[in-house]
C-alpha cells in the first residue's frame, strides 16, 4: 500500500462507494416513481431503475460529477426500457383507471391519467420530469440529452394535447 | 385549477402508491439482472403480457405440482437431474434458534460498509471499508473486528488507507481480497490486495490490460482451496452509440457519450476527418436573437434556475447582461427589453428562444464546411441509426484470476466461449475442486454454465444438465458437496456432490421467501434471506359476463369460475419454462382478445387486452408495501433441511453470513429501517453550492469548489450483526 498526497480527483475517487450508496438511497425511489409514471408499467420501471443504477455505479465517478445524476439515471433507465420494449415487442400500456370498479379518494384524476397515457412516450417523459420532478426546462433538457428547444416544443405539444383530451373527456 | 397543477396533483396521487422493491444497492442490481434473465427465458412472459405483465409472476411461476406449505416435509422432486448419492429431506421442520443483535464498534465519525464476516479459530473476524468524512485521510481504511462469540466485538485494526477507494471486499473462505480502484486523473486502475486475517495485506499484481472508458471491471466472487485463490468477475463493455450515417455527404458521425465528442469520418474510407465536442449537437440554453439572427443574450442555466426557483405565475422574468426577458408561458410569447433604455429589443413566440444550433462541421485541413444541417435533420438520421439496432445491452467478458500467494495473479481463460452477455453467478471450492458458474443470456433464454478446475488454472466445462436456471450468489461447500442458491420455479437451495448434477434440496414453504446469502461452517449450512407477504401482490381478477377469471401470481394458476354457482369451469397451470402459451389460452392480436377454453376446447371466457390491463392495474393499485421479514434455512449435514426460527432476528438484507462451530453470524441491514421509512422519504439532501451537484457529506470538486451536503441522521440503514445459536 502506498499513501500519496490527496488530489481533488483522488478525493472524488475515494468517496465514490459511500457516495453512491447515499445517492442510491436518496434517489432510487424518486427515479422509480418517475419511470413508472412515464412508462406506465411498474415492473418495467423497477427493472429499468435497477439497470440504470447498476450502470451509474459502474461509472459513478463521471456520473456523480454530472450536473444532474438523477437525470442521468432517469434517462439511462428510460432508454433501457425503450430498448427492452423493442426487444420484447411489448407495448407501453397506460393505466386505465376509469375501468376500475370502485373509485377511491386517493386516485389520480382519471381524465388526466387517460390523457397522459395517450401521449407519446417522449412527450410523457418531458411532462413527468417537468411536473413531477419539478425540474426546469433546461434541467429536463440536460437530463434527456436534448436541446432545450426540443423540450419546450414537446412540453408545449403535450400540454395542448392534454388540454384537448381532457376537454373531450368532460 | 390549470393543467400544470392538475398534472402535479395527479402525479403526486399516483406516486403515493409506488414503492420501489426494497433492498440494498447491490441486491437491487442483482435482482435486476435476475429479473431480466427470467423475462428472457420465460415463454410464460407471453401469457403474462396478455394477462397483465406482473414481473413477480415472470420470475417464479409455479409448476403443476405446486405443493402447499405443509406438503413439503418430504423428499423433493426436482426438474433437474437428481443427485442420487443422498436422500435429502427438504423441510424436516423447524430448527429452534436464539438470535441476538450486536453492533460493530467503529471509530468516531467513520462510515463503515462492505462488511465481510468469517469464522476463525473458534470465533469470528469481520472486515469492512471505512471512510471518515472531513478527516485528512485521502482514502479508505480496512477495519477489522474480532469476536470470540459473535456478540462481543472489538475493533482490532484499522489499516492504513489504501491508495484509492475500496471497490469490493470478498471473502474467499480462507482469507479476504480487497479490490481497490485508483484514478490518476486520466484513467482507472485496479489493484488487488489479499489478506489471511484482514489485518496484514499483500499488494497483488494482475495483468488486466487497459480498460477503455466504456469498460468496467467488476469482481463478484472469490474462493480458496488447494493452496490457490480464484477470483471471478466480468469486464462489461458498453456498446457504442450507433453511427449516424450521412449518405449524401459521405460522412459518418460517431457520438461518444463518455468523451462527449463526435467523431466525423469519411464514409468510404473510414478516415477520421475531425473530432468535435458533442455540445455542438446538444446545444445550449435559450437565447434572444436580433432581427438579423445575431445573438443578443444567451440565458445561463444558473440565472434561469434561480428565476424558476423564485417562483412565477404566468410570466417568468429573467435578467442577464442588461437584458430583461419575460417569458409568458400561458401565451407562449416572450419580450426582451434593454433594461437601461427600457427598449424592446426582441419579441415573439417563446419557441424562438430555443433555436437549436445548426450543426456545422469544418474540415480542419481544407477549412471547408462539410456538415451544415439543422437539428431535425440530425435527429432523423439518428432515428434511422437507432432503427438498425436491437436493444442496448453491454457485452460482458469473463475474468478469472488465480493466485497461490496473493501477490501474483494470473488471468485464466476458460476453454470455450461463454457468450457476450453473461454474468458470473458464483465461484466456490469443494470436493471436486473449484467451480465457477456463469449465466449466459441469449435472445430467447438464459442458461447456467459451470466450469470445474482442480487447481484454479486449468478449467473444463461441465454440462449444465439442461438447466436454464440462472442463479445468483455464492457456491459453498461442506467438504462433501456443493451448495448454491436456486431460483428454479421458486427460491431454494441446490446441492451437488460433483458440481455437475444439482438437486434442489430445500424450498421454503411459500413463494414470498427467497434467500440471498449462503454460508457453510461447523454448525452446518445456513441460507439467509427475506420473506415478504406482498411479493406477488393480489391476484388479477377479470369479471365478465357472469364469470370470473382469477390469476394467482403466487402459484401461476388461472381459474375461471361461474359466478352464480361457484363452479370452477377450468384451471390452467402456467409454467415459467413453457415456451408457448398453453393451448387453453388463445390470443387474437388483431382483435386484441384473449379466449380461455377448458381442456376440451370449449370456450369458457373471452376478454380483451384492455380488460386484462385494467385487472393488472387494479392489482397494482392494491399492492401494499410491507417491510420484509427475516428468513433462515438451516441444515446440520446438507441432507436434512430446517426452517430456522427467527424470533429476535430482524435482518432485512443480509450482506454476509458466517457459520461457526456454535453460532451463525449475519451482517446486514435491519428491517427497522424499511419499516420506519421507505426509500427516499426519510432523507433530505441539501446541496449548498452555486453550480453543479453532488452527494456525500463534503466533496471537493475537480475545479476546487466545495460541495456540502446535509444528510439526515436516519438517512441510511445501520449495519448490525445478528448472532444465532441453535437452542
Amino acid at each position: 500500500m502506498t499513501a500519496e498526497e490527496p488530489t481533488a480527483e483522488h478525493v472524488i475517487g475515494t468517496l465514490a462507494p459511500r457516495d453512491f450508496e447515499d445517492f442510491y438511497r436518496a434517489r432510487r425511489e424518486q427515479v422509480f416513481r418517475g419511470l413508472t409514471l412515464t412508462l406506465r408499467d411498474r415492473d418495467l420501471a423497477a427493472d429499468a431503475t435497477d439497470e440504470a443504477m447498476a450502470r451509474a455505479y459502474q461509472r459513478w465517478r463521471s456520473v456523480r460529477s454530472h450536473h444532474n445524476p438523477e437525470g442521468w439515471v432517469y434517462r439511462v433507465g428510460l432508454n433501457w426500457a425503450r430498448s427492452r420494449m423493442r426487444r420484447t415487442r411489448r407495448e407501453v400500456r397506460g393505466f386505465r383507471l376509469e375501468d376500475r370498479p370502485a373509485p377511491d379518494t386517493t386516485l389520480a384524476d382519471p381524465a388526466i391519467v387517460a390523457a397522459l397515457e395517450a401521449l407519446p412516450l417522449q412527450q410523457r417523459a418531458v411532462v413527468v420530469l417537468r411536473f413531477y420532478f419539478d425540474w426546469s426546462t433546461d434541467q429536463v433538457a440536460k437530463a434527456l440529452g436534448v436541446p432545450s428547444g426540443t423540450v419546450k416544443s414537446r412540453l408545449s405539444r403535450a400540454l395542448e394535447r392534454l388540454e384537448s383530451q381532457v376537454e373531450v373527456s368532460r | 385549477m390549470n393543467m400544470e397543477d392538475r398534472l402535479k396533483e395527479a402525479f403526486e396521487q399516483e406516486a403515493e402508491h409506488l414503492h420501489a422493491p426494497h433492498g440494498s444497492a447491490d441486491t437491487a442490481m442483482r435482482r435486476g439482472r435476475r429479473r431480466r434473465a427470467s423475462n428472457l427465458i420465460g415463454g410464460a412472459a407471453l401469457v403474462l403480457t396478455l394477462i397483465g405483465g406482473t414481473a413477480a409472476g415472470f420470475q417464479l411461476l409455479g409448476t403443476s405440482e405446486d405443493p402447499g406449505p405443509n406438503e413439503l416435509a418430504s423428499s423433493t422432486e426436482s426438474s433437474q437431474p437428481a443427485d442420487e448419492s443422498v436422500t435429502v429431506t427438504s423441510n424436516a421442520g423447524v430448527a429452534d434458534f436464539v438470535w441476538e443483535r450486536a453492533t460493530l464498534p467503529k471509530p468516531e465519525g467513520t462510515d463503515v460498509w462492505n462488511i465481510q464476516v468469517a469464522a476463525r479459530d473458534g470465533g469470528f473476524v469481520a472486515i469492512g471499508s471505512g471512510y471518515t468524512p472531513r478527516s485528512e485521510e485521502p482514502g479508505e481504511r480496512i477495519l477489522v473486528w474480532e469476536s470470540p462469540d459473535g456478540i462481543e466485538w472489538s475493533l482490532t485494526a484499522s489499516a492504513l488507507p489504501f491508495d484509492g477507494r475500496i471497490d469490493t471486499l470478498l471473502n474467499t473462505g480462507d482469507g479476504f481480497v480487497a479490490v481497490v480502484r485508483s484514478f490518476d486523473g486520466a484513467s482507472d486502475s485496479t489493484s488487488l490486495y489479499f489478506s489471511a486475517d484482514g489485518t496484514t495485506w499483500t499488494d497483488g499484481s494482475a495483468d488486466l490490460g487497459p480498460l477503455a472508458n466504456n469498460q468496467h471491471l467488476w469482481f463478484v466472487g472469490a474462493a480458496s482451496g488447494n493452496g490457490t485463490t480464484v477470483l471471478a468477475g466480468t469486464i462489461q463493455t458498453e456498446p457504442p452509440e450507433p453511427p449516424v450515417v450521412l449518405e449524401e455527404a459521405g460522412l459518418v458521425l460517431q457520438l461518444d457519450h463518455f468523451q462527449e465528442t463526435f467523431t466525423v469520418s469519411d464514409l468510404a474510407t473510414g478516415e477520421v476527418i475531425t473530432v468535435i465536442s458533442s455540445e455542438a449537437i446538444y446545444g445550449r440554453g435559450p437565447a434572444v436573437y436580433g432581427p438579423d439572427g445575431e445573438e443578443i443574450v444567451v440565458l445561463s442555466e444558473d440565472v434561469l434556475e434561480a428565476a424558476y426557483q423564485a417562483g412565477f405565475e404566468e410570466v417568468l422574468v429573467v435578467e442577464q447582461d442588461g437584458i430583461r426577458v419575460e417569458i409568458n408561458y400561458l401565451e407562449h410569447t416572450f419580450v426582451a427589453t434593454d433594461i437601461a433604455s427600457e427598449t424592446v429589443v426582441a419579441s415573439g413566440n417563446e419557441d424562438d428562444l430555443y433555436q437549436a444550433p445548426r450543426i456545422v462541421v469544418v474540415d480542419p485541413d481544407t477549412n471547408e464546411t462539410i456538415v451544415d444541417m439543422d437539428i431535425d435533420e440530425y435527429y432523423r438520421a439518428q432515428d434511422e441509426a437507432y432503427g438498425e439496432i436491437d436493444g442496448y445491452f453491454p457485452q460482458s467478458e469473463l475474468v478469472l484470476l488465480a493466485s497461490r500467494d496473493g501477490a501474483k495473479w494470473d488471468r485464466v481463460d476458460l476453454p470455450n466461449d461463454v457468450g457476450e452477455e453473461i454474468n458470473v453467478s458464483g465461484v466456490g471450492y469443494g470436493p471436486n475442486g473449484f467451480l465457477v458458474s456463469v449465466n449466459s443470456y441469449g435472445p430467447d433464454r438464459a442458461e447456467l454454465n459451470v466450469w470445474r478446475s482442480a487447481d484454479g488454472l486449468t478449467w473444463e466445462p461441465f454440462s449444465p444438465g439442461g438447466s436454464n436456471d440462472p442463479v445468483e450468489g455464492p457456491i459453498v461447500s461442506d467438504g462433501k458437496a456443493y451448495y448454491r442458491l436456486s431460483y428454479n420455479n421458486r427460491a431454494g437451495i441446490a446441492r451437488s456432490s460433483d458440481g455437475v448434477e444439482w438437486t434442489v434440496v430445500h424450498e421454503p414453504g411459500d413463494r414470498g421467501t427467497y434467500y440471498n446469502s449462503l454460508a457453510s461452517g461447523g454448525l452446518g449450512i445456513v441460507a439467509v434471506g427475506q420473506h415478504s407477504e406482498d411479493s406477488y401482490g393480489p391476484p388479477l381478477v377479470i369479471a365478465k359476463d357472469g364469470r370470473t377469471l382469477m390469476f394467482d401470481t403466487e402459484n401461476g394458476r388461472i381459474t375461471v369460475t361461474e359466478d352464480a354457482t361457484g363452479e370452477v369451469l377450468t384451471t390452467i397451470e402456467l409454467d415459467v419454462y413453457q415456451l408457448e402459451a398453453p393451448e387453453q389460452i388463445i390470443e387474437d392480436p388483431e382483435n386484441g382478445t384473449i379466449t380461455i377454453t377448458d381442456v376440451d376446447g370449449t370456450v369458457v371466457m373471452e376478454f380483451t387486452e384492455d380488460d386484462a390491463m385494467a385487472a393488472s392495474e387494479q392489482a397494482d393499485y392494491e399492492y401494499e408495501y410491507l417491510p420484509p421479514e427475516s428468513a433462515v434455512a438451516f441444515s446440520p449435514d446438507g441432507e436434512e433441511w430446517f426452517t430456522a426460527t427467527s424470533v429476535g432476528l430482524d435482518v432485512a438484507w443480509a450482506q454476509n453470513v458466517a457459520v461457526g462451530d456454535e453460532a451463525v453470524v449475519i451482517v446486514g441491514e435491519s428491517a427497522e429501517f424499511y419499516a420506519d421509512q421507505q426509500y427516499g422519504s426519510g432523507g433530505e439532501v441539501t446541496v449548498e453550492l452555486e453550480s453543479g451537484s453532488g452527494y456525500g457529506t463534503e466533496t471537493t470538486l475537480v475545479d476546487g469548489s466545495t460541495v456540502t451536503t446535509t444528510i439526515a441522521a436516519d438517512y441510511s440503514p445501520t449495519t448490525y450483526v445478528w448472532v444465532g445459536r441453535p437452542r
